[in-house]
């Protein structure tokens, strides 16, 4: 069930009058079964593996709770954390593991068919897989303790909301929400809708129209060159942007109206002046599991300098493995942990250039630039194909002219899909602004009622109907 | 709760409201393209039938003469040839001709409601047909394909009509395609091999790989045949020309294929006492690759040369039998 779906549209209200008409000691109940119920809704089997995974945590956290011994503790938690490695290894990474084994075999003329698995990747299991290993090392941390009530933590596991494709939510966070009892909050709830509304427009009226293009483009590359291969990089990095965090606020939101925070998963990251606050923008959830569960744990920068270089790339390659089972994807991770090794080596050459405004909005462009950059390594199926794209994309620009002028788009759809990104533009420098000047900007009443209205309507009008498009994030 | 339940429905009021007010400018300024939106009174003369005879028939040189209409729409089935032929059976004018193309795939195969396509295939009926005729009606399409069609016609369109004036109507759209393309003949052959897969072969057959009937698809040709008679139309089965290449296709992947086509349809022929003519061999087109478009479907040329035949060999005879013309 996506979001974007009528089905979504009614389960919500279903589930919300439900939720605030019970009473508090089966609103855990309501819940669990309405996460399963929209989990299996894309794969009834699927659940089993939730199901599991839910179990081994489970037993694991209370087993590592009553052992007192540190080294039987230590060895409760790495089972627990390699079991569910294991999983998400067997179903996202097998076949690229087999298929890049038996390539190295081939370089020294040892032939091997490789043993591929045709299954279907489990919607979200990289996510849930992940929350739940925080909350395992979390325990086993003494940073939280077990819990006991299995509903609330399979609850937790399962959450509707973020269960498919985030915010990671922390158990420390998440878990004392679900247990506590909730009292109908107004504002949250506004609050919510609002957020949900923006997450939509990101979602129909800019990713889905862009991907449209971006599909087109990157299904038959060998067709486009110049202008064309140019809107398509640029069309990526908004529709992976908006795409995400579309789906990250509707989320949050789809929480707010049941009075449960999710963290923030992104504040204006095309904003960022440097590749290091993009990522303390960019997906922030992951981010920040990534620097606590791995990252420091390695060291962080609390050790030499080499060490400290090698964290971060290692870091970010595994995030980028994360994302996906590609060296397009391990390239991109890869690309994007060694901008921030330069950026420590700048040092304070870059701070300097930081500290006035041209300077920012200079490295906010540079910034900006380099992720559409290291988006096609993303986007692209493989590296050739990459490469294809950077060694097309400018040619024949030196006739401007006639380089602007796209093959598959008219002028007006182009203005019309410009004007939806500038909104996005103009929503996300005033997040910026408020959160450097502490001043929300509220307006009126009449325009914040209107500007919601209009929202609606453009959104209703705008967006494609019939098909409920997929998020991008869905396949991670 | 109920400050927050009531700001919710006031928003939701709005928006409502204002969709419904742009989509009434919306629908009154714009002009129609859908030719079934322009079905004329008292049809003389009009075909069913899939897009084979979508590019079969071109009535250009009978309009002046005779009331046409084309109704047939690509790939679909007798089950919905019978549907708009059921809907618009007022139309019909006593003593007219109602041609009903039988295409090599209409009488096989699981319902097409089984098919992948069948959905979006589907959509374009809620705007020709009443929800009581459509297969797996569903309000929501309905909603958005029939009653507020501005919500599907995309922002750039929506703002276009509601920014310029109301256009005339200049010209009725016609029911028939103008196709002035000719077959490329590099890709012919993938082409009609692609064709005759989706025909004849996927969901067409059992697990044995045998052809079966599609019951839903028969009864359907016999239900047409039903109200031309209660019109005093005469109905007439036609298959229509295809290249050699199509049907030598079909005959290489299967040998028995046109003997179950033809012991099928001349059974459905004189249980009904209709006549089955078969121009899908017919040496007059069968050669001439300027006729066509691909394997399967005529150009313009091809449909009007086709139609001009078709009307003197058989409608001619025909037309006027049970009323004066």
């Amino acid at each position: 069930m996506l979001f974007n779906s009528f089905a979504y549209m009614c389960f919500l209200p279903i589930v919300f009058v439900l939720y605030w008409a019970l009473p508090h000691r089966y609103r855990c109940y309501l819940l669990l079964l309405a996460s399963y119920y929209f989990y299996m809704s894309w794969n009834v089997r699927y659940v089993a593996l939730i199901v599991f995974t839910t179990l081994i945590s489970y037993v694991t956290a209370l087993l590592i709770e009553k052992t007192d011994r540190e080294r039987t503790r230590k060895l409760i938690a790495a089972s627990a954390v390699l079991c569910c490695l294991l999983i998400l290894f067997f179903f996202k990474y097998f076949n690229f593991m087999a298929d890049t084994f038996s390539s190295l075999l081939s370089l020294f003329s040892i032939t091997l068919h490789p043993i591929t698995l045709n299954l279907l990747l489990p919607v979200g299991i990289s996510f849930y897989t992940f929350q739940t290993l925080g909350y395992v090392i979390d325990v086993y941390r003494g940073r939280i303790k077990a819990e006991r009530n299995i509903i609330v933590y399979a609850t937790f596991v399962s959450f509707f909301p973020q269960l498919v494709a985030g915010p990671i939510e922390r158990s420390t966070d998440l878990l004392p929400q679900i247990r506590a009892q909730h009292r109908f909050n107004e504002q949250k709830a506004i609050d919510g809708l609002k957020l949900m509304l923006w997450g939509y427009y990101k979602k129909l009226l800019i990713a889905d129209h862009l991907s449209v293009y971006v599909d087109t483009v990157y299904g038959n590359l060998s067709g486009y060159k110049g202008f064309d291969l140019l809107l398509a990089i640029f069309f990526f990095t908004i529709q992976i942007y908006c795409d995400f965090s579309g789906y990250s606020d509707i989320a949050i939101g789809t929480a707010g109206l049941l009075d449960i925070d999710l963290m923030a998963n992104f504040r204006s990251p095309y904003f960022a002046s440097s590749i290091k606050e993009f990522w303390s923008r960019w997906h922030i959830s992951l981010s920040t599991w990534f620097r606590d569960y791995l990252y420091i744990p390695l060291g962080g920068n609390r050790c030499g300098k080499a060490r400290h270089y090698f964290n971060l790339i290692f870091t970010f390659l595994v995030s980028g493995l994360w994302h996906g089972a590609g060296l397009t994807f391990i390239l991109w991770g890869a690309v994007h942990g060694l901008a921030q090794v330069f950026e420590i080596m700048l040092g304070n050459r870059l701070e300097r250039i930081r500290k006035n405004p041209a300077g920012v909005w200079l490295c906010r462009a540079a910034v900006f630039a380099f992720c559409n950059v290291t988006w096609v390594f993303f986007r692209a199926q493989s590296f050739a194909d990459a490469l294809y794209v950077f060694r097309y994309a400018f040619e024949g620009i030196r006739n401007l002219k006639s380089f602007l002028i796209s093959a598959m788009m008219t002028k007006d759809t182009l203005i019309l899909l410009l004007s939806y990104v500038l909104i996005l533009a103009v929503h996300d420098c005033m997040d910026l602004l408020q959160e450097k000047t502490g001043r929300a900007f509220t307006g009126n009443k009449v325009l914040r009622w209107t500007g919601y209205v209009l929202l609606g309507l453009m959104i209703l009008f705008g967006a494609q109907k019939g098909v409920a498009a997929e998020f991008v994030y869905f396949q991670f | 709760m109920k400050r927050f339940l009531s700001k919710v429905a006031v928003y939701i009021v709005a928006v409502v409201s204002l969709t419904l007010f742009i989509n009434g400018i919306y629908v009154n300024k714009r002009v129609s393209s859908n030719v079934y939106d322009y079905v004329p009174a008292d049809i003389e003369i009009c075909n069913l039938g899939s897009s084979h005879a979508e590019h079969g028939f071109y009535y250009k040189d009978l309009e002046d003469e005779y009331t046409c209409f084309n109704f047939a729409l690509g790939a679909q089935m007798l089950s919905y040839d019978y549907r708009i032929l059921f809907h618009y059976q007022d139309h019909l004018k006593a003593g007219g001709v109602v041609i009903v193309d039988i295409s090599y795939f209409a009488p096989w195969g699981y319902p097409e409601t089984k098919s992948d396509s069948f959905e979006s295939k589907n959509r374009r009926y809620y705007t020709i047909l009443p929800p009581s005729l459509i297969k797996n009606f569903d309000l929501y399409t309905y909603m958005l394909e029939s009653r507020i069609p501005s919500l599907n016609a995309g922002m750039l369109n929506v703002l276009e009509i509601l920014l310029s004036k109301k256009q005339p109507l200049t010209d009725i759209p016609k029911s028939y395609p103008e196709v002035e393309d000719t077959v490329d003949r590099s890709t012919l052959k993938d082409d009609v091999r692609d064709s005759c897969e989706r025909h004849i072969f996927t969901s067409k057959r059992n697990e044995d790989g045998e052809l079966f009937l599609n019951e839903e698809e028969v009864q359907a040709l016999y239900d047409i045949v039903e109200i031309c008679r209660e019109h005093n139309v005469t109905p007439v089965f036609v298959t229509v020309p295809y290249l050699k290449e199509y049907t030598d296709e079909i005959q290489r992947r299967d040998e028995d294929f046109f003997e179950q086509f033809s012991s099928w349809i001349n059974t459905v022929a004189d249980e009904t006492g209709v006549e089955y003519f078969d121009y899908s061999r017919d040496e007059r087109f069968m050669y001439d690759y300027s006729l066509f478009y691909n394997g399967d479907h005529m150009n313009s040329a091809g449909a009007r040369k086709f139609t001009d035949i078709l009307f003197e060999e058989v409608i001619q005879q025909r037309i006027g039998d049970t009323a004066e013309r």
